[in-house]
């Protein structure tokens, strides 16, 4: 519940952004006498402005909106990559489960950040970018875990009943699997959102994301990475903006799986 | 046993041949030219072609491709285009300060996340504290944690220094960050273990023979408990080597992450293909050891019942 009230304030956030101004206006007064950006707390601009004097809670606004798109995109893409190959080898078995395995296994042992790194050189950055580079490297995760329940479920009763009555499997799988595995892959969803707010980020911070003009959490820090001595704030308050999104679906994640009682013991989040 | 051991070989060989065999291709079809980034802009068609010819570039893929397997059976990656030196000699300079970093985070992931796990393993009800560690945690990236940490123990309180590199209290920082990030994953596990031999009845054998409770917890429960992590330690310690890249960017540490962020500026090709690369062999090389390592300390992993 918790995390569900927190996702619902971060969409409204993002949703009015505009009502906070333009992202990209440069304001004349945004910058004090000294050069310096304007602290938290100054009178027109209530979160301060970055260095070249824009307006930081228009920006961080604007970066909600980037990250829940790219979140949302990649979400959608690497659970269902993930839950199709999963259903398909854990069903079909035979030659369909030793090739798709293999290739999940092969996924899995390439380390996160740094294949991230070298698929953001070779496929470009921008939010298209990062939904293939998550795509690519998280949907492995979803198929191992969807697998290992599908190969349970084939055994349970109904579904040896429809193969039985030589039901066509496309349709087992839909009909009689899929449904089963609904509250699991909730919980998958929601950690995987969780992952892929903090792994985009990330490669937006590292210049492999999203691009500077455009507002995105990770791509502030890096901007202000380099006042982090005397203007904390153009760091602080983009990172407080990840973790409170990563938290909230961390703690949707939870409670899902604490009401289906679904354990899943290592978790997802090894970025 | 033989059999066995040989299958598992064979598939990790070829878990990493498919892996040279996906970034050699993602490398071969990406748009851009590498002997123009290496000769510059105003190149003549001639030096092009001399680089080319240098890099084998101008063969087929396939000739290319063997080329490079061959190479990489043999311990050598390739030349880098930037810094032009070796890709394995360029890993295995940055290779100290990563197994120094990888070696102090993993210290303090079991250390931190152990205590916890058995902190918590031994009481009768499941605490919170666990829970909300674990949440708060779990919800903390990377380089999110790194840079809280950099802010209030480097700026504001002054504690270690933040110019970036190795040596002094320098690691500090960067090996606790992963130590916390690590913390919650070990502290789950440990303390499922703990209830699991708690409930074991070896256990039950022992405090029934009259061992005193100490002899109990160290002889028995502790160390059956403490096995999981050890084998989840393994796998770990293969990630932490093949670079942690935000840590190290935060913190200046000069690893093989920061080696891949450079190379990742400077398109530089080689040296991302080969830091996948050698990441892939010693994910496969550590989870063959921590199988076989736990088959040889726990005999009942061992394959004899099948």
């Amino acid at each position: 519940m918790c995390g569900l009230t927190l996702l619902g304030a971060l969409i409204l956030f993002a949703v009015i952004a505009p009502v906070f101004g333009p992202p990209d206006k440069i304001y004349a007064n945004g910058i004090s006498v000294r050069g310096l950006p304007l602290p938290f707390g100054s009178a027109h601009h209530i979160l301060g402005t970055d260095s070249i004097g824009r307006d930081m809670l228009s920006r961080l606004a604007y970066g909600g909106r980037t990250t829940l798109e790219f979140t949302f995109i990649a979400n959608v893409t690497s659970i269902g990559l993930g839950a199709i190959v999963g259903i398909t080898a854990g069903f079909l078995r035979g030659w369909a489960e030793l090739v798709l395995m293999r290739i999940t296994e092969v996924f899995l042992s390439v380390p996160t950040v740094i294949s991230g790194l070298a698929l953001a050189s070779v496929l470009g950055q921008g939010v298209l970018g990062i939904v293939v580079v998550v795509t690519a490297l998280y949907w492995a995760w979803t198929a191992r875990v969807v697998y290992g329940e599908t190969l349970a479920l084939r055994k349970r009763p109904f579904v040896e009943a429809a193969i039985a009555q030589g039901v066509p499997s496309s349709t087992i799988m839909r009909r009689h699997v899929l449904p089963h595995l609904s509250s699991l892959l909730l919980v998958l969803a929601a950690l995987n959102a969780a992952a892929v707010v903090a792994i985009g980020a990330g490669l937006s911070y590292l210049g492999a994301g999203v691009q500077p003009p455009t507002a995105e959490w990770g791509a502030m820090v890096n901007d202000g990475q380099n006042a982090l001595q005397y203007m904390p704030h153009e760091v602080v308050e983009p990172l407080v903006c990840i973790i409170l999104t990563v938290l909230a679906f961390v703690l949707i994640g939870e409670g899902i799986a604490r009401r289906g009682s679904i354990s899943l013991r290592r978790s997802w989040l090894d970025i | 046993m033989a059999r066995y051991l040989g299958t598992r070989v064979a598939l990790g060989v070829l878990t990493v041949f498919c892996v040279v065999l996906l970034t050699f291709i993602l490398m071969f079809v990406v748009p851009g030219d590498p002997a123009r980034t290496i000769a510059g802009p105003r190149a003549t068609p001639q030096v092009l072609a001399l680089v080319r010819a240098n890099l084998h570039l101008n063969q087929s893929m396939v000739s290319q491709l063997g080329n490079y397997v061959w190479g990489v059976l043999h311990g050598d990656l390739g030349v880098s285009y930037v810094q032009d030196q070796p890709v394995a000699s360029l890993i295995m300079g940055r290779l100290p300060a990563t197994v120094e970093l990888g070696l102090a985070g993993l210290f303090l992931e079991l250390v931190l996340g152990g205590t916890l796990g058995v902190w918590d393993g031994l009481r009768t009800r499941r605490s919170r504290v666990l829970a909300v560690v674990n949440v708060g945690f779990l919800s903390v990236p990377w380089f999110s944690l790194a840079f809280l940490l950099l802010l209030l123990f480097g700026y504001e309180l002054n504690l270690f220094p933040i110019d970036g590199g190795t040596g002094g209290t320098r690691i500090v920082l960067p090996a606790l960050t992963l130590g916390l990030v690590g913390m919650p994953y070990y502290a789950n596990v440990v303390r499922d273990a703990m209830q699991e031999t708690l409930a074991a009845p070896y256990t039950r054998t022992a405090v029934a023979k009259g061992l005193p409770r100490s002899a109990v917890l160290r002889r028995h429960v502790l160390r059956n408990a403490l096995s999981p992590a050890l084998t989840m330690a393994g796998l770990d310690f293969a990630i932490l080597l093949s670079g942690v890249v935000f840590v190290e960017t935060v913190f200046g540490w000069p690893g093989i992450g920061q080696l891949q962020t450079q190379a990742f500026y400077n398109v530089d090709r080689p040296v991302l293909m080969g830091t996948v690369v050698v990441a892939a062999i010693l994910v496969v090389v550590a989870t063959l050891a921590i199988d076989l390592l736990r088959m040889l300390i726990d005999p009942r992993t061992r394959l004899a019942t099948r």
